[in-house]
């Protein structure tokens, strides 16, 4: 090989460079913003006609310019200099300094970043870091696409599509006997869960299993005259909310549902069974609605004679 | 790049949710007619465009279980609409969305919003959902619907227990649909007020319309019930306002919001005559025709909530965030008496005079304090650390009193109600609080690129010292988590997780709610507690568990992506002190077996595989089947009152309670190159079991097997749409629905069938449901 001294490498390195710098900024130039401020650097490429079209982000709310907080493409991918001007000797184009695809090769906190430089200030996102969404290594992208116009994990009826990604168990919940009206879009995982952290277990969007489910049911809410223990310490004591086979969402059936902290004397404690049901005369525990066909008022009673929730 | 860059990148690759995502997301997977999409990747075009959607849908079949919460309930042509408005008027930022979905069917909305983003908005909704319960439930009341049932003319009573009384009862049963509907109002607003200033402000309002089952109880609950399960009107509504004050900085920010809920029914209480002729025990004319009985309708009911939320970005790598919540959930509703038979709801009937209630309304408070401090951090770029304190108190201030209860209307009320009156119908409420203090520290380490190792420790403390309710004074949980989570390139994510918890508390003490609550002239008398001393209540009691999850992430392809998790988990609840010395509240020579009764053991256990694959551009297919387990074992005594029995072995009973579905499901979608058309199919099995296996003690009768309860649910979708012209589509939906249900409670079970109960009859549902679907769209004007 022939001796070429290294400056004269770095001079000739240096002068392809100016010279790609400056076609680049000719290149700019000449092109127009098309969505954001300042996107042309990426438009004159990624217009409609690319392998990687961006425009549609001018239909989403990041591409409202009108509003001063709208970031633009750098914004979020960085400056990515490398990326613009394709360094020599390099066969594939390097990627943007931030990238959000499956491919990427930036880690979840600097894919979250570039989201939380905004969205941290939101009231809804500002415990997102150490949240259990964060801790599980589930970044924004991982859940929300932001250059198209409706994300589908902000629409209540497309929702539970992409929570069911990850939460496979509450997928197959949602078809059996009882369940929340998910499946019909009525409600949405979101009803219940705040996904970016919250105060609550669970990522509930209050501070306890009950508030949250008092949203709802305000009416089981009380206090009561007379308690039900289990009832006022949570509700999933007896029920499971993403659905059960049993009636009511309960996630065993009584009557042995309630006698698994019942063995008072007589009826609470008896031994039930196929023995009594019909064509046998029917015991009143097995039938129907079980205990509650008399204790009826298992939330609480508020009657100064409702001591056995009968009323 | 960096070193840290380098450090980061060996997490590079996405978790498991975006490796499937990403591949599906390139195209629209699914669009089934009335349920939601069960993968990412839906085709959001209908909440994308500006569209008009109009057509007509027809289902064959008559059912309210197919309609449940859908409406479509009937065998009947029904209406499709469906409305979506996206504008951006002029260039400054204004913003105004419509949408209209279901228009044609009972479970609808529409709503809108409106503003200038990033400065102000507002918003409202409105919602209905239907749930259509049972239509093959029967009844002899009239006035079904309201807050008071009678019984019809000619109906003579009931002289016997409901299996003798068939004939009886038969010409006045007729049918009546027990339904609810919820009407949502939502209206919002946000304002930008500079400075990093913003304001929040929302209200909603759920109205509830309608009829829910309930056990209308005549007889004392302790020898001669007698009870008829009737419709109970639901006319009430729940307001809430939350206001919140934001202040937002770079580093900093902080919440103040105030959430008030206020439940109000417009029923009080509920009354019904009573079917049964009188029987022995009961007083004065409370039976046929002059009896009455009544029951205290949910009550009214406010809370207030003020909550300080806040975050503070100390540094780059280290975060600070908190909450401060204090609430007060109050209660007042005027007391209705011991029981409606004293006055007289019909000339005749009065009982014994009751004693005066020891106050008129409860005046029932309780107040939750809630302190949430965390500190998140990440002083190296291998390590995070999180450390969280959590202080959650319920300070039930509602006041304990001493009430003389009446069983039932058909009873009398004992003559004095007094702590020296041996009387289990004597009973002081118990107001449930506690105190709760929790903590955790949670590391994660990268101790090699693509390896992540995470480690916590949680200890929770919850104090039941302060109400007499519980078994214990207090109850501790140590928790210990370990994950490793391994990532190799693109192709593969893996992750395996144990957590250890245990719970162990204060000793077991099942006379302290009995000592609360009953007189001490009956805890002397009767020493054994309403249930015998080694219960063991599952939410308190002592118990080991163990959690395992694996879940593996594996892309051989890169358009085919499959992933498997499992999750298992094991509360062992069989403690180490049942039949200690705080259990033995007999003499000596009668001692309660060392066995813990109650829940002793739960596991439950979920395992899925999923794949989603593109075979070729414009075609997108997944797939997936989930195992789900959930399994409990409980020990029980069958006693009379009687010591002997109480502390028989031979009287014990065994219970294993086993929930167990398969849910598989599949779908594909195809959408040419020229996307002028797309057409998919989906379909889901599920298949439910519930198995119920009893073991009796040697003392008891063998009992006949509990039969399985069976769901079976087979729901297959076609969906397709294609584009006549720029604006014009055409939507086509076929959807067929299978359904059966048996289960023991219902199935053969007629009004009579019970020997305390009239019953409704209904029974399980079964349905085959098949749904068309065409509509026209006019879009993207």
């Amino acid at each position: 090989m022939k001796f070429v001294p290294q400056g004269w490498i770095a001079a000739a390195q240096a002068v392809v460079l100016a010279f790609g710098i400056a076609a680049v900024a000719q290149a700019q130039t000449a092109s127009k913003d098309l969505v954001l401020t300042g996107d042309a650097k990426c438009t004159r490429c990624h217009d409609e006609g690319d392998d990687y079209p961006v425009l549609d982000i001018g239909r989403t709310r990041h591409g409202v310019t009108a509003d001063q907080r709208t970031p633009t493409c750098t914004s979020c991918h960085g400056d990515s200099a490398s990326h613009i001007t394709r360094p020599g000797g390099v066969s594939v184009r390097p990627k943007p300094d931030v990238t959000f695809s499956k491919h990427s090769g930036n880690s979840p906190e600097e894919r979250g970043a570039a989201c939380l430089t905004c969205h941290e200030q939101g009231e809804k996102h500002m415990s997102w870091q150490g949240s259990p969404h964060d801790r599980a290594r589930v970044d924004c992208a991982s859940c929300h696409t932001v250059h198209t116009p409706r994300d589908q994990v902000l629409v209540k009826q497309t929702q539970a599509g992409v929570c069911f990604t990850c939460h496979k168990e509450q997928r197959a919940a949602m078809f059996r006997f009882s369940s929340h009206p998910l499946r019909t879009g009525q409600m949405a995982c979101s009803s219940c869960h705040q996904p970016h952290g919250s105060v609550g277990d669970h990522n509930l969007i209050r501070t306890t299993i009950n508030d949250t489910c008092y949203t709802c049911h305000a009416e089981k809410r009380g206090p009561f005259l007379h308690e039900h223990p289990p009832v006022r310490e949570e509700c999933t004591n007896c029920h499971n909310p993403h659905g059960t086979n049993n009636p009511q969402m309960l996630t065993a059936r009584p009557p042995h549902l309630c006698q698994q902290c019942h063995v008072a004397p007589f009826h609470p404690s008896t031994l039930y069974s196929g023995s009594n049901l019909p064509p046998a005369v029917g015991a009143d525990k097995m039938l129907g609605q079980s205990c509650a066909n008399c204790h009826s008022q298992i939330h609480g009673s508020n009657h100064p004679s409702g001591q056995r929730f009968t009323r | 790049m960096t070193t840290n860059d380098r450090n980061a990148r060996g997490f590079a690759a996405r978790p498991l949710a975006a490796v499937i995502a990403a591949l599906v997301a390139g195209g629209a997977l699914a669009e089934p007619m009335l349920y939601v999409p069960l993968t990412r990747g839906a085709d959001m075009s209908r909440y994308t465009d500006n569209s008009v959607e109009a057509g007509v849908g027809y289902s064959d079949e008559d059912s309210f279980r197919f309609g449940e919460f859908t409406g479509i309930r009937k065998s009947e042509a029904f209406f499709i609409g469906n409305a979506n408005v996206r504008m951006r008027p002029g260039n400054d930022g204004r913003y105004l969305n419509a949408y209209a979905w279901n228009l044609g069917l009972p479970s609808r909305e529409l709503g809108g919003e409106y503003g200038r983003q990033g400065l102000w908005g507002v918003s409202a909704s409105y919602q209905q959902i239907h749930r259509y319960q049972f239509d093959d439930a029967l009844f002899i009341h009239e006035g079904l619907g309201s807050n008071r049932l009678t019984l019809p003319a000619g109906f003579t009573g009931l002289a016997g227990q409901p299996p003798t009384q068939a004939a009886a009862v038969a010409p006045f049963l007729r049918q009546y649909d027990i339904k609810q509907e919820r009407d949502i109002l939502r209206v919002g607003g946000k304002v930008a007020l500079g400075n990093g200033f913003g304001l929040t402000i929302s209200f909603r309002q759920d109205e509830r319309d309608g009829t829910k089952l309930v056990g209308a109880v005549m007889g004392n609950s302790g020898g001669n019930p007698r009870a008829a399960v009737i419709p109970y009107e639901l006319n009430d509504r729940t307001q809430q306002v939350e206001a919140s004050l934001h202040w937002a900085s770079k580093a900093a920010q902080l919440n103040l919001s105030y959430w008030y809920s206020r439940y109000d029914n417009d029923n009080s209480s509920f009354t019904w005559q009573n079917p049964y002729a009188i029987i022995a025990g009961w007083a004065g004319a409370s039976g046929f025709p002059t009896g009455y009985g009544r029951l205290a309708a949910m009550p009214s009911n406010d809370f207030h909530q003020f909550q300080l939320t806040g975050g503070w970005s100390v540094t780059p790598t280290t975060r600070l965030n908190g909450v401060v919540s204090y609430s007060i959930a109050r209660q007042n509703e005027s007391f209705l008496p011991y029981t409606i038979n004293t006055a007289g709801e019909t000339p005749g009937t009065s009982l014994s005079d009751p004693n005066a209630l020891p106050r008129s309304s409860l005046d029932g408070e309780i107040r939750n304090t809630t302190v949430d401090l965390s500190v998140f951090s990440r002083p190296m770029p291998r390590l995070s650390v999180k450390a969280r304190y959590r202080y959650q108190e319920h300070d039930n201030k509602t006041p304990s009193d001493v009430y003389g209860y009446v069983g039932g209307d058909t009873t009398d009320q004992v003559p004095v109600v007094s702590d020296a009156v041996n009387s289990t119908r004597i009973r002081r409420n118990l107001p449930p609080g506690t105190k709760e203090n929790r903590f955790k520290v949670d590391a994660d380490w990268q101790i090699a690129r693509g390896t992540l190792l995470r480690g916590w420790y949680q200890y929770r403390q919850i104090d039941y010292e302060e109400a007499a309710h519980e078994l214990r004074t207090d109850t501790d949980n140590n928790e210990f988590g370990a994950e490793i989570r391994k990532v190799m390139g693109d192709g593969f994510t893996g992750a395996v997780r144990y957590v250890f918890d245990q719970r162990r508390g204060s000793d077991y003490d099942n006379s302290r709610p009995y000592h609360g609550s009953f007189t001490s002239a009956t805890t002397t008398a009767q020493p054994i507690p309403d249930n015998v001393p080694t219960l063991r209540h599952f939410f308190v009691s002592s118990y080991d568990k163990n959690l395992v999850r694996a879940e593996a992430a594996f892309s051989p392809l890169d358009r085919l992506s499959l992933t498997a998790r499992a999750d298992w988990y094991k509360m062992d609840y069989k403690g180490p002190d049942c039949g200690g010395t705080n259990d033995q509240v007999l003499a000596p020579a009668n001692v309660f077996p060392s066995e813990c009764l109650g829940r002793t053991e739960a596991i439950g256990e979920s395992y899925t595989v999923d794949g989603s694959w593109v075979p070729m551009d414009g075609v997108n297919a997944f797939l997936f089947y989930t195992y789900s387990r959930f399994s409990t074992e409980q020990a029980s005594r069958s006693w009379n009152n009687s010591v002997a029995q109480a502390i028989s072995t031979g009287q014990n009973w065994q219970a294993s309670l086993e929930y167990s579905d398969h849910t598989a499901g599949a779908g594909v979608r195809y959408t040419p190159a020229s996307k002028q058309w797309d057409a998919g199919a989906q379909v889901v099995f599920s298949d439910g079991t519930g198995k119920t296996s009893l073991t009796p003690g040697s003392a008891l009768a063998a009992p006949l097997s509990v039969p399985d309860i069976r769901t079976k649910l087979t729901s297959i979708q076609l969906f397709g749409k294609y584009q006549v012209n720029k604006n014009v589509l055409v939507r086509l939906n076929y959807a067929h629905e299978r359904f059966r249900n048996s289960d023991w409670a219902f199935d053969n079970a007629t009004p009579t069938s019970s020997n305390n109960v009239l019953l409704t009859g209904h029974q399980a549902p079964t349905y085959d449901a098949n749904v068309f679907g065409v509509s026209v769209a006019y879009t993207g004007w």
